[in-house]
């Protein structure tokens, strides 16, 4: 069972600042959805809602079913994984060891010692990190460690996925193969919302992305539907022109000189 | 990368700090009760062991009551202290993300005197050595919640070890003033709660200290996972399932407990909840399963070594205990600040 992420109303405020206005918008199983928009939009701040992490100050966000702010931490657990977007902070921990730490919210359940380890090495292999397994997460590079924290949140193997920026210090390479991961796993029963700078890869691999501006909802539908010339280039302030993928059957963002 | 990363040794290696530091503790305390101002050979030691075990008939030598009544409470006061202090390092350390956080360098120590002096006002004369333990605990568990907060505030590292450090003096210059003020026999000396010292080591005190070192000092060794999962930081453990508001309230309330039962008991002896966790993390690498255990005993190897040079080396002067862990810790600590200055950008 899989209820997916449901958004109702959103506000939240911080002082007299209002950081998120009015947005409502869900994702359903099998599906991955992409939050897009310039610095500030309120991006990090939506998907921190739906983690739990924050209270909206009005609406109500669930998470398969349960409701992301007044959830025990330890209920949610086994719910929603998140990706910060330095994927593993600085810790001198082996790599193997942090990615184990995914499969913590499940110490009490009936689970066998190896099939632990099979479920932490399979997404250790997903991740292309199993090289690494012995390195202390203190000697990788920035790539290397966000692709160690998608390992530790596939190990946690949640109904819903919540990912800020899981590409940003990424080769395409790499870019290209963890977008294919989260579509498979989307596909597999997984519900993914995962914030997006780079709007050709949300255009390629998205089903539906949220566009949004100074706290609010711009746009939401699918990719040709919110990456339209006009609306990107007025969020953005940037000329922008949209046309279609000469390859792929997605929109291609072009960014333009000023006119 | 610390050699604990690699994988090579790494499951063994804990298995044999255990054998090692727990063969040299024992070790340690049978020298440190040979060692003193009446010669004992480890026959005596036996003597005295068998006649308690009821084993040995006959009467009570001089040799077996300086045994009983003066070196094994001292040696095990010793033990008791340094694994306090050594498991509450461990934790403050995880609690707070941060290895340089020790007992006496964040204030915690100076704030268990404090509780112990206003302990000994509340004692009737002549009382417990409980009473006194006890508010030493209530003071250091509260004044680690008050860090806490701090913590909270301010981000930089330094800003919250000087922060620390200030409410520390700050409060170990009120120690300083009612000690010297009040000037009677009943409360311990400044110097006690400045370098510790354990010539205090009485049964009664040991039997007033122990419970709330060995009970607190169990809970925070059964904690080792959400340790762990802490080293992620405080958001990632909370996606993890920890309710690390909750966790970090249990771990701070049961490090000021035995840092309270440790200052009660054996008075300030600085550096030991910072180096043994320092050196076993080194040894056995970050994983609190092992870390927060052994630091108990690395901690307790530390203190009974010193307390036995302490009280031997200068004879019949004896120097205060935590004269000795300073003149060790203080250079490794520094040693520790120059490494960790040169490898952040």
């Amino acid at each position: 069972m899989n209820d997916g992420i449901k958004m109702e109303r959103i506000g939240y405020r911080v002082g007299a600042r209002s950081l998120l206005e009015e947005v409502s918008m869900s994702a359903a199983i099998g599906e991955m959805v992409g939050i897009v928009g310039p610095n500030g939009a309120g991006k990090t701040t939506l998907l921190r809602v739906a983690a739990g992490d924050l209270s909206p100050s009005t609406g109500k966000a669930t998470v398969n079913g349960l409701d992301a702010s007044s959830t025990t931490v330890m209920k949610l657990s086994t719910h929603r994984a998140y990706l910060g977007p330095q994927g593993v902070t600085d810790n001198p921990f082996a790599v193997r060891d942090v990615v184990a730490m995914g499969r913590h919210p499940y110490r009490r359940a009936q689970i066998a010692p190896n099939e632990h380890d099979e479920i932490v090495g399979a997404a250790m292999e997903r991740t292309d990190v199993s090289h690494l397994a012995h390195r202390a997460v203190s000697s990788l590079s920035t790539g290397e460690r966000q692709r160690v924290g998608l390992a530790r949140i596939l190990a946690q193997q949640t109904p819903v996925i919540l990912l800020d920026e899981p590409t940003s210090a990424l080769d395409i390479g790499h870019q290209e193969a963890v977008m294919r991961l989260l579509r498979s796993t989307a596909d597999q029963g997984a519900v993914v919302l995962a914030i997006l700078h780079d709007l050709n890869l949300a255009a390629a691999h998205a089903d539906r992305l949220v566009l949004l501006e100074q706290g609010r909802v711009r746009v939401v539908g699918t990719p040709a539907e919110v990456l339209v010339g006009d609306i990107l280039t007025d969020v953005y302030r940037q000329r922008m022109r949209v046309i279609d993928h000469p390859d792929r059957d997605c929109p291609l963002v072009l960014t333009l000189d000023d006119a | 990368m610390t050699a604990a990363a690699e994988a090579g040794g790494a499951a063994t290696r804990p298995r044999i700090a255990l054998v090692v530091t727990l063969v040299s503790l024992i070790g340690l305390m049978i020298f440190g009760m040979l060692m003193g101002a009446v010669s004992i050979g480890v026959g005596d030691l036996f003597h005295m062991i068998g006649l308690r075990l009821g084993l040995i008939e006959g009467p009570e030598t001089l040799i077996d009551s300086v045994l009983w009544a003066i070196r094994l409470p001292r040696v095990l006061a010793g033990a008791l202290v340094g694994a306090g202090l050594g498991v509450s390092g461990a934790s403050l350390q995880g609690a707070f993300r941060n290895h340089m956080a020790d007992p006496h360098l964040i204030g915690l120590a100076p704030a268990a005197g404090l509780g112990a002096v206003a302990g000994i006002a509340l004692t009737p004369v002549g009382g417990s050595p409980t009473i006194m333990m006890v508010a030493a605990a209530v003071s250091g568990a509260t004044v680690a919640l008050a860090m806490r907060r701090i913590a909270q505030r301010v981000v930089e590292t330094t800003q919250f070890m000087l922060v620390g450090l200030a409410l520390g003096l700050g409060m170990l210059a009120w120690l300083g003033a009612i000690v010297l003020a009040w000037d009677s026999p009943r409360v311990p000396t400044f110097t006690f709660f400045v370098f510790g010292g354990l010539s205090g080591a009485t049964w009664a005190a040991l039997g007033a200290a122990a419970p709330l070192i060995l009970v607190a000092g169990a809970i925070l060794v059964r904690m080792a996972r959400p340790f762990d999962l802490l080293a992620l930081g405080e958001t990632e453990a909370r996606h993890l399932g920890i309710d690390v508001d909750r966790f970090i309230r249990y771990v701070l309330i049961a490090s000021g407990v035995a840092i309270g039962g440790a200052v009660g008991l054996g008075g300030a002896i600085g550096f030991v909840g910072l180096v043994a966790p320092l050196v076993l993390r080194r040894w056995i690498g970050p994983g609190h399963r092992w870390l927060l255990g052994l630091s108990a005993i690395g901690g307790a190897m530390m203190v009974v070594a010193t307390d036995t040079l302490a009280r031997t080396v200068a004879a019949p002067v004896e120097i205060p205990v935590g004269l000795l862990t300073a003149i060790v810790g203080a250079p490794v600590f520094v040693w520790f600040l120059v490494r960790a200055g040169r490898s952040t950008p």
